[in-house]
Formats: structure tokens, C-alpha cells, sequence
């Protein structure tokens, strides 16, 4: 069977995992070793892409051109409070885009959200590629939040494609994690996970039963909190207290703010196991009129950091409650708690979980790489017709649509197990109406979100309330959407396949994906180039070693002069051609390198 | 596609391989004329077109003479023949199975019989519970039932009509889990199943009325546009007017937001509008309606003229399925039959729409959904 790779594509890292053939869950590493891979990308000024740890090493020196915490503006318009407030906060820049969607600006060019995602997404399949080579690696599943919208999605889902995967379905982080946990055992349990990650949160409750079935009970979450709101308190509270003192504002300095952001996380993550850590930020800023450098110095403690943040734990605290409440379960019929996200390391929050639901909670899964291997373990069990392991998951937002009086009606309820379907009946509104429209909403939190619509016309005059329209809503198993409206009295039909839109245009997604092909290519190329320049290398330093012994050896003769010189020469043709990085020349060379090589190795063996 | 080899090349090769494969059975791709025994379906899920009766008779564990006799009742139900391939393959790529329908026929039945007294049965027969069963009963029960009725079960696979019926199943089956295992529901439930074994209708509630549209004759199609806005959108017409902007300005502004974020250099218009989105959204009318796919306006000339323009005699539909392209120009056509209809619909023009259907049932006469359609819009027609 083809692989899948599972993907957790963060807000602040991203990792990758597989299920092995004897079906064992494996997260790959990267390249340096790393399992988790920073969810960050940049251009460097020579337009070279950068994904991950080199592009978060680079962070400082190139701010405007780094972006990072792409997942909170992916699937939002450009006219909404989070793509606000993130405008508001970070060092790259924002624009609107001709969808009303959010671009992203970088050297001069233009990238959607969905592009930025695909590049981390495209590094994760080269991770999992290089690990497995001579595979290639096209199917995925990659996961969101629990409480993501279908516009957030289906953007995601974009981005995949745009990175060449097919993705075969999207699932909810927390389920991922439970599918982790519950993997290979067979328990019959409940269980809640709290995922608090680099941007969101989510709260589920699962029920597992024996032989591999496990049914979300209820979720709910919120997609803007995270480890990033936890650090912007830190951030301002180190600028406030930093302008008390010096009266220097840092917030206009770029340069000095992803100082601080990194510093901010720093010493979060200090504080997760230490009661008190420093800032230190030498030369943050020059100043005044005889540009002074001013340094930030701070000592930070476990306590203050946890009173600033105390308003973020609460918020976690209430979706916990209000998901139990939803499951319809008290606190003691929840069999283990699972921890997952970076941010659930904080002890504070450890300790408002274990409050809620009145245990400690279970340490035996890794909170960073949980959701990746969730992820790969659905991806093997969708396509193993051997794995009986099965997911019944639920819509994490009611559907309905919007009747007289922007009034929202609902036909599919928050929490409900997915596939499903729900009819309802309703009725003209006005005297003599001829045709109705369907507007199919999604309710998120207390805002209606609009799907899609569509006309329902040839209705008979008649008097209002008379007229019946039958409409029904369907969920699939891929979460797709389906409305279809009949008048009862003509049985005239009208329906739709609710097609979320991105915010891109399906010509724009095959654009950006013929672009990242490109890159795939170039990429590869010079990966090839690369590990042809480091064989080159080795086989001249090899030769170079050897070198002094065998000019003794051989110098004496004529012939033997000769050959040195001939060595000498392919050695400084090697190296030009490395200069050049002109790939076929060194292919050339590395050809009689190998063969000069061979030539000392046997001169320097001679029996004396 | 199909036009490659051309049919005498198809022909032919069908013709060597039939010769080696008389006494082989193979699957024709109908539903069985007669009830078949459970024993009768595997066999027939076993025939691939390979396998001869012995091998059959291995897999079945019955004696060739049992078999042959099975194979003959299949022969019988028009579901197994014995005969060379029909002289007009569709296409050399056919499903192996001769079936578009990737479930085993045993399974198939199962869901047929399910679905049959999905409606008449209460949610414990459903579930196959006793009315004082535990929650414990209850858990166990759907855990057993509900994952072979989800369609993860039958990943990427053609299911056919089938995939609506399995959801349906398990719709109904978690439905059943849902309010059995909560206190309160199950109460209710218990209460509702004993009143309408006194009564038969309980009183329909009255129907909530719906955000409408009062559209005479003619109905504006700018306000089918899909909601661009940010603000709820509500039922009025105009039902999207953006306050400080018009439409043109917001589709100027657009437009030149797409032209600048394109990464082709300006000084290319020519390359730059077949790349950058903003060229094929001008050319699109801002007032196209979602609901009449595009296809009726980008091929040519105007679809509404075309139906009453073209008469096209069955003999001209006959060489379009079979003759090189066939089904492409055949699909395309079948678009633009649909989308006129569905345009005729929304205009109130049913004997359009009628002739429309039909022209698209005649290309499609398989399509149940189009016959429907057709038959309906002649009803509203008063076309006999």
C-alpha cells in the first residue's frame, strides 16, 4: 500500500509522521534532526526560499521578509478583527487582496496565504521524502483545528494542492490526537483532549470503544487563542515597562519586536520548568540624538507571566466547561484527560485543565507530535481495507438557513456525527411570492457565516404561509455540503453543492501550483547539485591527503611527474567548477577524481 | 479518449480475445431480472471474467455441477453471460467488475433491505435492542452496527446510489444511539413511540416562513450574485448593497488589486492576461447567475435559441456517442441543455425547459435525475 503522510501544519511548528508497514507510528525528523519544523517562511535577498529552522535563524536580520503565523489569517477575509489584529502585530507585510482575501507581501511580491502554507507543506513532504528515498510521497492528511470554519478548509485544502498532495481528507486536531492515543489498544473509555497550540485551542470529548471506533461527543474551541497571545502579553508587557523606563517606544523598531517575540517565547518556555528567568536583549535599540543603545534586561517570574496571561486560561477553562455541558457528561465521567500543543508544558495551564476536569491529566502521549502521527494513522486506516480502526466525527458548527427576519434556522446542530441530513419544512412569507431564496448559513460562535444560496422560483401565487418548501441539508463524510429545496405542491427541485470558496479562484490554485512545481524542480536540482559538489569535495580533500605520499613515491620518474601534474590539474578543474556550480562539469570531473583516487589508493598500497 | 484507436481497431481486438473466452463467464453490468439466493450473489461477486467454473467451484466450495447449475440461473437473471463481448465496447478501460458499483453484492442487499424499513422501523428495532435495553445494550449495539454503514469504510470507492443510502443508514442508526442513550431523550422518544401507536398523525407544526425574495415575472438576476459583502446578507432587494462603494468601483479596485499582486511583469499584457485572474473576471458579467453554469454562455451562440433552433434527429445524437469524440461534444452538449433548462426554469418558461430536459434526456437516457426533471417540467408544460 502507498504511504501516507500525515501532516500537522501549525500555527508555530509542523511536523510530519507515517505509519510503518508493520504499522507502527513513526514522526520523521528533519534534516537536522528536529522532529518538529518551524512554521515559518522567508526570502532572502537573493530570492532564495527559506522554510523552517534556517528561515527562523534568519528571522532578526531579514524581519520584513519572514512570515510566520500564516495559519491565523488562512480562509479569513481581508475586512475581519483577526486579520486586524494580526496586521497589527507582526513584522511582514499585509495587504488586501482582489478576493477580499489577505496577501502577503514579500520582496516585491504578492503571495496569498494559501501559497505560504503550501511552501511549509511542501517542506514537510521533502522532509518525509528525503527520510524515505526514491519515494514519492503525494498522499496526505492534514489536519486543522477542531473549530475551523469550512472557508479555513477548504484554504488549507488549497494549500495542499497548491504543494502537489492530495489531500485525501482534512481532520480536527484533538481527533488526531485521540486517534493517537486510542491506536492499537482497545479500551472502551472516554476521554477529553485539551489542545492548546501556537494559535488555537480546542476542547473535545471522545468516546472509544473496542475494535477501533471512536465517536466525538462534542468539541468546541477558539481559533485565535494560543502559545502567540500568551507571548504578546509578555512582548507588551516588556515594551510598556521598557517605555516607562526609557520613554523609547519599541513597537516602531522591526527589528527590535522580533527580537522581543523571540525573547517572549524564550522565556515562556523557561518558565514551564524554572519559577524565574531573565530577558536579556542587549543593544535593543539606539537612541536619542547621539544614538545611545539602550538595552532591555528584565527578570520575569513564573507568577507575573501566569497574572497576565490569566484571562487566557479562563477563556480555556469556560470552552472546557461548556464542552461538557454539550456532551451532556459531568467531569467524573471523563476516564482520562490528554494533553496536547506546546503550551499545555505550562504549568498553569496543566493545573486549570486538571481542575475542570477534576484529574491529572495522561502524560503518555508527546504533545508536539501527537496530531502527525493522529493524522497518518486515518490516512492508513481510509485506504487499508485491513483497518478496521473508523472515526465518526461531528460538525463542530450548526448549519441552517436565514428566514424572514435575518432570523438563523437550524437544521443541522452543532456537535452532530457526521454524515447526516435534516429536512425541514417552511413557508412563503409574503402574499403572491413566486420565489424563495436559500440562503445557507453556518453559525460560528454568534455570527452567521453564508455558505452559499440559491432560487427556488415557479412557486403558485398565493396567499402567504400556503406555499410549503421542503429543504434539506446533508453533510457527507468529506464534509461536504449539500442543499436541496422542493416545493411541495409542483415538486419543482432546485439544489446546491455548497462549494466553499477559499478566497482564491480555481485558476489562481492552478497558477500557484504550476509555480510551486517550479520550485519543486528547482529545488531538487539543487539538492542534486549539492550532493554532487559534496562528493566532489571529498574525493579532492581524499586525493589532496594522499597527495605527499604518493609525490614521494612517484616523483622520481618521469611518468610518475606526469600523472602528478594531471592529478593537479583535475583537482583545480573541480574546484572551478564548483565555483561555477555547473553541475554537469562536476559530474565530469568527479568521474576522474574517482579514478585518480583509486589510482593514489593503489600507488600508496604498493607492497614494499 | 475514445477516438484514439477508432472503432474497427476496438472491434477487432474484441474479436481474438471472445474467441479464448467463450466458455469463461463474465458479468454484464445489469441488476439481476430475478431474486437471487445470498449463495447465488457471492458467486456472482466471485465472476470476473477469468475464472472458469472449476476455479469458481473452488471458491464457492461446491462441486462443478452445482456451480454450472448457479451459473445458469445467473444466465437466466441476465447478470452472467456466456457470450463473446458486445461487438461496441465503450471504452478499453472498462471497470474490471463490469460494474460501476464497487460493493459486494451481498452487502448490497444487506443495504437494500435495510434502507426498505429504514423509515417503518423504531429506533430500537433499528438497532436490533430490546425497549428495556441498558445503555450499556445500546452502546454495544450501535458500535457493532454503525462503522459498517460509514462510508469511510468504502474509501474512493464508486458507490453509486449506494453511498446515499449508506449514509442514510448511518444517519439514522447514530440518531437512534444518540436519543436512546441520553436520559431525557430516550423518555421523550419512549412517550412519542407510545402515542402514535394510539394515533396515527401527530400535528405537523406550522412551517417557519423563509427569507423571501418577492419576484415577480422576470426575477432580477443581479441579486443571485453570490454575497460578496461581509455583513449579513438579508433577503431584501438589493440584497448586498455596500454602502461607500458601488459595485463598479469595488470590481475596479479588485481588479487592480489582482493586476498588482500578479507576479507577471506589467510590461506584458499579453502574457499577463492569460495568467493573472483579473482578465477573466472582467470578462465575466458581474451579473452571471451561479445557478445556470457558464457553459450556455461560453459556447457560442446563445443556448436559449439553440434548443428551439435544433431539432437534432436521433441519427445525428447516434453519431455523436459513437463517433470519435463523441463523448466529449456529447457532455458539453448535455451542460448546455441542462443549463437552458435551469435559465427557462428560473424565467418560467417550462415549455422550453421541457423541450430542453428532453433534448438532455436523449443524451443522457440513463440519468434518472434528468428524466425526473423532464417529466416534471412536461407536466408544467401541458405537454402530454
Amino acid at each position: 500500500m502507498e504511504r501516507v503522510i500525515g501532516i500537522d501544519l501549525g500555527t508555530t511548528n509542523s511536523c510530519v509522521a507515517v505509519i510503518d508497514v508493520d504499522g507502527v507510528p513513526q514522526v520523521i525528523p528533519n534534516r537536522g534532526g528536529y522532529k518538529t519544523t518551524p512554521s515559518i517562511v522567508a526570502i532572502t535577498e537573493g530570492g532564495r526560499r527559506l522554510v523552517g529552522h534556517i528561515a527562523k535563524r534568519q528571522s532578526i536580520t531579514n524581519a520584513e521578509n519572514t512570515v510566520y503565523t500564516v495559519k491565523r489569517l488562512i480562509g479569513r477575509k481581508w475586512d475581519s478583527d483577526p486579520v486586524r489584529s494580526v496586521c497589527g502585530t507582526v513584522s511582514f507585510t499585509v495587504e488586501e487582496g482582489p478576493h477580499e482575501d489577505v496577501r502577503i507581501k514579500l520582496r516585491d511580491a504578492y503571495y496569498s496565504v494559501q501559497e505560504i502554507s503550501a511552501m511549509i507543506l511542501q517542506e514537510m513532504k521533502l522532509v518525509a521524502e528525503e527520510f524515505f528515498p526514491g519515494e514519492v510521497l503525494n498522499r496526505a492528511v492534514i489536519t486543522v483545528p477542531a473549530y475551523f470554519n469550512d472557508a479555513q478548509r477548504q484554504a488549507t485544502k488549497d494549500a495542499g494542492q497548491i504543494a502537489g498532495l492530495d489531500v485525501i481528507r482534512i481532520i480536527n486536531e484533538p481527533t488526531a490526537a485521540a486517534l493517537a492515543y486510542g491506536y492499537g489498544k482497545s479500551m472502551n473509555k472516554v476521554i477529553a483532549v485539551f489542545d492548546l497550540g501556537g494559535g488555537t485551542f480546542d476542547v473535545s470529548i471522545l468516546e472509544i470503544s473496542e475494535g477501533g471506533v471512536f465517536k466525538v461527543i462534542a468539541t468546541a474551541g477558539d481559533t485565535f487563542l494560543g502559545g502567540e497571545d500568551f507571548d504578546h502579553r509578555i512582548m507588551d508587557w516588556l515594551i510598556d515597562g521598557f517605555k516607562v523606563e526609557h520613554g523609547v517606544d519599541l513597537r516602531a523598531d522591526r527589528m527590535a519586536l522580533q527580537r522581543l517575540r523571540d525573547a517572549a517565547e524564550k522565556v515562556k518556555c523557561e518558565l514551564s520548568s524554572v519559577s524565574e528567568a531573565d530577558v536579556n536583549l542587549p543593544f535593543i535599540i539606539s537612541h536619542g540624538p547621539d544614538n545611545t543603545s539602550l538595552h532591555l534586561q528584565k527578570p520575569v517570574d513564573r507568577e507575573t507571566v501566569e497574572k497576565l496571561c490569566i484571562d487566557l486560561i479562563e477563556r480555556c477553562r469556560e470552552l472546557c466547561r461548556s464542552t461538557l455541558k454539550d456532551a451532556h457528561l459531568t467531569a467524573s465521567q471523563i476516564d482520562e484527560v490528554v494533553l496536547v500543543g506546546g503550551m499545555t508544558r505550562m504549568p498553569a495551564v496543566q493545573k486549570a485543565c486538571a481542575e475542570v476536569f477534576v484529574r491529572e491529566p495522561s502524560k503518555g502521549v508527546h504533545p508536539d507530535e501527537v496530531v502527525a502521527i493522529g493524522a497518518a494513522i486515518q490516512g492508513k486506516a481510509l485506504l487499508d481495507e485491513q483497518e478496521d480502526l473508523i472515526l465518526l466525527d461531528v460538525t463542530p458548527h450548526a448549519l441552517g438557513l436565514l428566514t424572514a427576519g435575518n432570523h438563523f434556522d437550524e437544521l443541522i446542530g452543532q456537535n452532530t456525527t457526521v454524515p447526516t441530513s435534516a429536512t425541514k419544512t417552511f413557508t412563503t412569507s409574503r402574499d403572491n411570492q413566486t420565489a424563495v431564496k436559500i440562503l445557507v448559513m453556518q453559525r460560528e460562535s454568534d455570527e452567521n457565516q453564508l455558505l452559499g444560496e440559491f432560487l427556488l422560483t415557479g412557486l403558485r401565487s398565493a396567499t402567504k404561509g400556503q406555499i410549503e418548501i421542503e429543504v434539506t441539508f446533508s453533510i457527507d463524510s468529506d464534509g461536504i455540503v449539500s442543499v436541496f429545496a422542493k416545493d411541495c405542491e409542483t415538486g419543482l427541485e432546485q439544489s446546491i453543492q455548497v462549494t466553499s470558496s477559499s478566497g482564491l479562484t480555481a485558476e489562481e490554485v492552478s497558477q500557484m501550483m504550476a509555480s510551486a512545481e517550479e520550485y519543486m524542480i528547482e529545488r531538487k536540482g539543487s539538492d542534486e547539485l549539492e550532493g554532487v559538489r559534496q562528493n566532489a569535495e571529498k574525493l579532492s580533500a581524499d586525493i589532496e591527503k594522499l597527495f605527499p605520499q604518493v609525490e614521494a613515491l612517484v616523483a622520481s620518474s618521469d611518468f610518475g611527474r606526469e600523472a602528478l601534474g594531471k592529478a593537479r590539474e583535475v583537482l583545480a578543474n573541480t574546484k572551478e567548477a564548483i565555483e561555477k556550480s555547473d553541475l554537469a562539469l562536476i559530474k565530469e570531473h568527479s568521474e576522474a577524481l574517482s579514478r585518480t583516487l583509486k589510482m593514489f589508493k593503489g600507488v600508496v598500497s604498493r607492497p614494499t | 479518449m475514445a477516438s484514439s484507436g477508432g472503432p474497427f481497431k476496438l472491434g477487432s481486438d474484441t474479436q481474438t480475445m471472445g474467441s479464448s473466452m467463450l466458455s469463461i463467464p463474465r458479468r454484464l453490468s445489469v441488476e439481476p431480472r430475478l431474486t437471487l439466493t445470498t449463495a447465488e450473489l457471492h458467486l456472482l461477486d466471485c465472476v470476473d471474467g477469468s475464472l472458469g467454473a472449476e476455479d469458481l467451484a473452488f471458491i464457492c466450495g461446491r462441486s462443478v455441477a452445482e456451480v454450472a447449475q448457479m451459473l445458469a440461473r445467473l444466465v437466466e437473471a441476465k447478470v452472467v453471460s456466456f457470450e463473446a463481448k458486445a461487438p461496441i465496447p465503450v471504452l478499453s478501460a472498462a471497470p474490471k467488475f463490469g460494474d460501476e458499483i464497487e460493493l459486494a453484492l451481498t452487502f448490497r442487499a444487506e443495504i437494500d433491505s435495510i434502507s426498505a424499513r429504514l423509515e417503518s422501523e423504531d429506533s430500537y428495532q433499528l438497532l436490533g435492542v430490546a425497549r428495556g435495553a441498558t445503555k450499556e445494550d445500546i452502546r454495544a449495539a450501535y458500535y457493532r452496527l454503525a462503522p459498517r454503514f460509514h462510508p469511510d469504510r468504502h474509501f474512493r470507492k464508486k458507490l453509486g446510489h449506494y453511498k446515499q443510502k449508506i449514509e442514510g443508514i448511518f444517519a439514522k442508526l447514530t440518531k437512534a444511539h444518540d436519543t436512546l442513550r441520553s436520559d431525557e431523550l430516550r423518555r421523550l422518544y419512549d412517550a412519542t413511540l407510545l402515542r402514535s401507536s394510539r394515533s396515527v398523525s401527530p400535528a405537523a407544526p406550522a412551517a417557519p416562513p423563509i427569507a423571501a425574495v418577492a419576484a415577480p415575472s422576470g426575477f432580477p438576476r443581479a441579486s443571485v450574485r453570490p454575497a460578496v459583502g461581509t455583513g449579513t446578507p438579508s433577503g431584501s432587494v438589493p440584497p448586498f448593497a455596500v454602502a461607500q462603494e458601488t459595485e463598479e468601483q469595488r470590481h475596479l479596485r479588485r481588479d487592480a488589486l489582482a493586476r498588482k499582486m500578479s507576479r507577471i511583469p506589467q510590461s506584458a499584457p499579453g502574457t499577463a492576461s492569460s495568467r493573472a485572474p483579473a482578465a477573466s473576471r472582467s470578462d465575466d458579467p458581474p451579473d452571471s447567475t451561479p445557478s445556470a453554469p457558464s457553459c450556455a454562455a461560453d459556447a457560442g451562440a446563445p443556448a436559449y435559441e439553440k434548443v428551439k433552433g435544433v431539432r437534432s434527429s436521433d441519427a445525428e445524437i447516434f453519431r455523436e456517442r459513437f463517433e470519435g469524440v463523441g463523448n466529449e461534444v456529447r457532455d458539453r452538449r448535455l451542460a448546455r441543455y441542462l443549463a437552458t433548462g435551469e435559465d427557462a426554469v428560473n424565467l418560467g418558461d417550462y415549455r422550453t425547459a421541457a423541450a430542453a430536459y428532453a433534448q438532455a434526456l436523449k443524451l443522457a437516457p440513463e440519468n434518472q435525475e434528468i428524466a425526473l426533471r423532464a417529466k416534471q417540467m412536461a407536466n408544467l408544460a401541458g405537454i402530454p
